[in-house]
């Protein structure tokens, strides 16, 4: 009793030394640029000419056209296979009755 | 004469003795080379100053092209991002796990400082002897080098939204491929 006292204690305490922020392996390897933050830049008060500001908007475009691209791509292959309307399949006349 | 052959005498004796020194330090272990035991201030410099002037005087002889280009910044940012940002950082991250552990203590680069960017090509394609620094250039061709270093000219400058766009890689874009931009 008094070991798995001990046990549980000690694992009680060793284990936020395994513990760290997740965020500590996060690089900057985003599959996707977030350009929604370029719209929350004041570009009047940047220059337009700086590399940097050339390389952001050609980022953002080249990935707002490859959404686009996306976005067609889907739309071609959803009418590419429309399902075909079933057959109407109408009952035998029964003569008898007539 | 006899002075000279008790200078040469005493010249030899003290060799002898300050090998036999150095060999005993060395087979001893006596010296700590673990990475969580920091060197002595007199041997961090002596390090450090070799390693400085090893670099300055290697690149001394480069020709750094233009680096204000938009498709270099395009080109190394992703590269700097995959390879580099765990050791040396990005904009709004001042930690990594593994920078923790590492001695010499790589340099942050999203901070200001002078370096030379002949230095800072020459630092990437060869490597630095007994660091984590690793010699990119047997896997990736001189013009991948230039554009990370165009980036990290840059990167002080970036904020860390600038940061993740740049970084991005587009989907189906050029991956990180080794082994086929080998250069001499």
């Amino acid at each position: 009793m008094k070991l798995r006292v001990v046990v549980i204690f000690s694992m009680a305490i060793a284990l936020p030394a395994f513990a760290h922020d997740p965020s500590m392996h996060k690089g900057g390897d985003a599959k996707t640029p977030d350009c929604e933050q370029m719209e929350k830049m004041d570009m009047g008060k940047l220059d337009q000419n700086d590399p940097v500001m050339k390389a952001v908007r050609a980022k953002c475009m080249a990935a707002m056209a490859g959404d686009h691209g996306a976005r067609d791509a889907t739309r071609a292959d959803k009418a590419a296979v429309k399902p075909a309307k079933p057959e109407m399949v109408m009952p035998p006349m029964q003569h008898d009755a007539m | 004469m006899k002075t000279l052959q008790s200078w040469g005498l005493g010249l030899l004796v003290l060799g002898i003795v300050v090998g036999a020194s150095g060999a005993a330090f060395i087979y001893s272990g006596i010296y700590n080379i673990g990475a969580d035991a920091p060197h002595t201030r007199p041997v961090y410099w002596l390090i450090e100053k070799m390693r400085d002037r090893s670099v300055t005087v290697r690149a001394a002889s480069i020709n750094v092209p233009p680096l204000d280009d938009s498709d270099l910044l395009l080109s190394g940012g992703p590269d700097y991002a995959e390879m580099c940002s765990g050791c040396h950082l990005e904009p709004g991250v001042n930690r990594s796990e593994i920078r923790d552990g590492l001695y010499p203590q790589p340099p942050h680069l999203a901070e200001r400082s002078d370096r030379a960017p002949a230095e800072v090509f020459w630092a990437i394609k060869h490597g630095i002897k007994l660091s984590a620094m690793p010699a990119w250039g047997p896997t990736h061709t001189d013009e991948r080098i230039w554009a990370m270093v165009a980036f990290i000219n840059r990167l002080p400058d970036l904020t860390p939204d600038q940061y993740q766009i740049l970084t991005a890689r587009q989907p189906g874009g050029e991956g990180h491929q080794h082994g086929s931009e080998a250069h001499e």
